[in-house]
């Protein structure tokens, strides 16, 4: 039979060929969709600013300089400058990797956090699910960003306690996300098959209803990105977050707000590079949402 | 008599509905006192009406369900009774098809792993090459192809769907597969196929089947031995001949008759069971068919009427039988 023959032969493109195919035609989805391509755009330009730009820099963006603050945007500084004559050019790409760590370790605490919470929940019910549940609960009754600034007041403004603080604000939203999941995808019948078959509850539960309850949360994730990067922001504004004189928007926009009538560049550009990544990732989360939802896929 | 692979025993498997706070906890009996001795390497056949807790029995043999009481011994040993560990081996030895083959497969996972998850929990330390070959070897059982095994679910028909899921029951060499309704979502035609091919399955691999179903033409055809279940109890068991030649049970008179026979000009009785199954929530008292039985008479009311052999090897629930 040629099947033996063609079995040893197997390159490493033959053996994958499925998965290929399934990837190529991710692409394919990917690219029809115009919105998701101009927010995945956006945070392509976003994600080359903040890894390549900080070896760029026109000016360090921490050096003061009296002798040239408060200086309308200008062939020299290209945003401007602050009240402490820093260029705000130099500051806003400088303020951009800060925004990606912000963004990167927020999503991967809390949606780690969340998700497990969440499917543990889900599928075992009862007690656990319960008291999960209501300590859910007890983080929702606050609004997000007091309840932020609670948590970043006290344990004191700092870049890891900012990331802590909008962690425990935002794991939640996935907890509940991925127990939704979990609870409808422990009903169905391809998880008794699995279990007839004798598959532990660990092996169910990260291999089997894992999988299913992944994709919302990934949309979510990408979604709130923008969100995170609010709530940093807003932290930053209210001198909560990260402190001077490192870069970063939200306390840049606050900089600002003395001088909005007369020098209003201070405060607008590090707020266009928030409108900038919030707009794309809304538009990317909603795109890869599409994509991932299997039955839209063929 | 050859020694029976399976012997059920007094089982129950009791549902308690908790309607509100204030009222009593109400109890479905979906599965009520059933016996049953299943003879190694027969086809074991299930009828009943929707509710009757005949996809309740397959799913409490599996130990998917916990029981309420009973036993069931496979080889001489009380299954249900054992602990996780223990029971694993049966896990291997007892296997199910589902209804559905839309939901059945788990939609993210190439065939190769749905089929293939088994064996790496069963056979630790199997290498791929023997998993992959595991594999193809029960793909062209079931009458698929070697490719199909780095396909997803959703590029098959319902039929296929439901041989991949046999697939995957059968990789596990068990010695029994509960089949519950594994046909009636498919077509007609593909229905004949599979069922084909779940009996040549059989004969190759030496199998004893649980086939859970309400449609008697595929018991006549497919079956040898039959268990009619009503309201969560066995109201007749007996060998497929002894039955469809004597049905002694009124109730399985009127499933007999109210099957439809594929020829126009053939007269018959007509007889048509009256009504729809009452709710398990509150079974009539005595006799679970008496409202339905054309033969009622006072004492069906009253008492239950009990299990008893009437021939060798036909068991009956009836306080009449015809």
């Amino acid at each position: 039979m040629t099947v033996a023959n063609e079995k040893t032969a197997l390159g490493f493109f033959e053996k994958n060929k499925p998965y290929i195919d399934d990837l190529k035609h991710t692409v394919f989805l990917f690219r029809k969709s115009k919105l998701t391509m101009v927010g995945f755009v956006l945070i392509v330009i976003f994600l080359l600013v903040a890894f390549l730009g900080p070896l760029f820099l026109p000016y360090d963006p921490i050096a003061q300089n009296f002798a040239v603050r408060l200086q309308p945007p200008s062939q020299e500084h290209l945003f401007g400058t602050d009240q402490f004559g820093r260029d705000i050019f130099s500051r806003v790409i400088q303020g951009s990797r800060m925004a990606l760590w912000i963004i990167f370790l927020v999503s991967a605490i809390s949606g780690l956090l969340g998700t497990t919470v969440g499917i543990i929940a889900g599928y075992f019910g009862g007690l656990i699910d319960d008291i999960i549940m209501r300590i859910t609960d007890m983080f929702l009754a606050f609004p997000s960003l007091v309840l932020a600034m609670a948590f970043a007041a006290m344990m004191g403004p700092n870049f890891t306690n900012t990331i802590i603080a909008i962690s425990l604000v935002n794991w939640t939203t996935y907890a509940r996300l991925a127990r939704a999941e979990a609870m409808k995808v422990k009903e169905q019948p391809y998880i008794e098959a699995i279990r007839s078959v004798g598959a532990g509850t660990g092996r169910i539960l990260f291999l089997h209803v894992l999988p299913m309850c992944i994709s919302p949360v990934i949309v979510q994730l990408t979604l709130r990105m923008g969100t995170i990067i609010l709530t940093a922001a807003g932290l930053g504004f209210l001198g909560l977050g990260v402190q001077p004189p490192t870069p970063e928007w939200g306390a840049m926009v606050s900089d600002g707000r003395n001088f909005l009538v007369d020098q209003w560049w201070i405060s607008t550009f590090p707020g266009f590079a928030i409108v900038f990544v919030v707009l794309g990732f809304n538009l990317l989360g909603d795109g890869i949402r599409d994509m991932l939802d299997p039955r839209l896929r063929r | 008599m050859v020694e029976p692979l399976m012997t059920i025993t007094n089982l129950k498997k009791h549902f308690a509905l908790k309607k509100n706070v204030f009222s009593k906890n109400v109890i479905v009996k979906a599965v009520d006192d059933v016996n049953l001795e299943i003879p190694r390497e027969s086809i074991f056949a299930v009828v009943g009406e929707s509710g009757s807790g005949k996809t309740t029995l397959g799913r409490t043999l599996m130990k998917l369900i916990p029981p309420t009481a009973g036993m069931v011994s496979m080889d001489g040993k009380d299954i249900l009774t054992l602990d996780k560990k223990a029971f694993l081996p049966y896990r291997r030895k007892m296997q199910i098809v589902f209804q559905d083959p839309y939901n059945s497969l788990h939609p993210r996972k190439l065939v190769k792993t749905v089929i293939g998850e088994g064996l790496k929990i069963h056979f630790k330390g199997i290498s791929e090459m023997e998993i992959r070959d595991k594999i193809r070897e029960v793909l062209l059982q079931v009458g698929l192809r070697e490719e199909h095994m780095f396909r997803y679910p959703h590029e098959f028909s319902g039929g296929q769907r439901q041989r991949i899921a046999f697939a995957r029951a059968i990789v596990l060499e068990p010695e029994f597969i509960v089949l519950d309704e594994p046909t009636s979502a498919l077509d007609v035609s593909v229905q004949a196929m599979v069922l084909k091919m779940l009996q040549e399955a059989r004969a190759q691999n030496a199998l004893t089947y649980l086939f859970i179903t309400h449609n008697l033409s595929i018991v006549d055809y497919f079956a040898n031995h039959l268990a009619v279940m009503y309201l969560g109890r066995v109201v007749e068991t007996g060998s497929k001949a002894e039955i469809f030649d004597h049905p002694a049970h009124p109730y399985t008179r009127l499933l007999m008759n109210s099957n439809p026979i594929p020829d126009p000009f053939l007269k018959r009785e007509k007889q048509v069971v009256r009504g729809e199954i009452p709710s398990p929530i509150h079974p009539p008292s005595g006799c679970h068919f008496h409202p339905r039985c054309p033969f009622a008479k006072a004492e069906c009311k009253e008492q239950e009427p009990q299990y008893r052999e009437i021939s060798s090897g036909h068991f009956i629930r009836c306080h009449f039988p015809v």
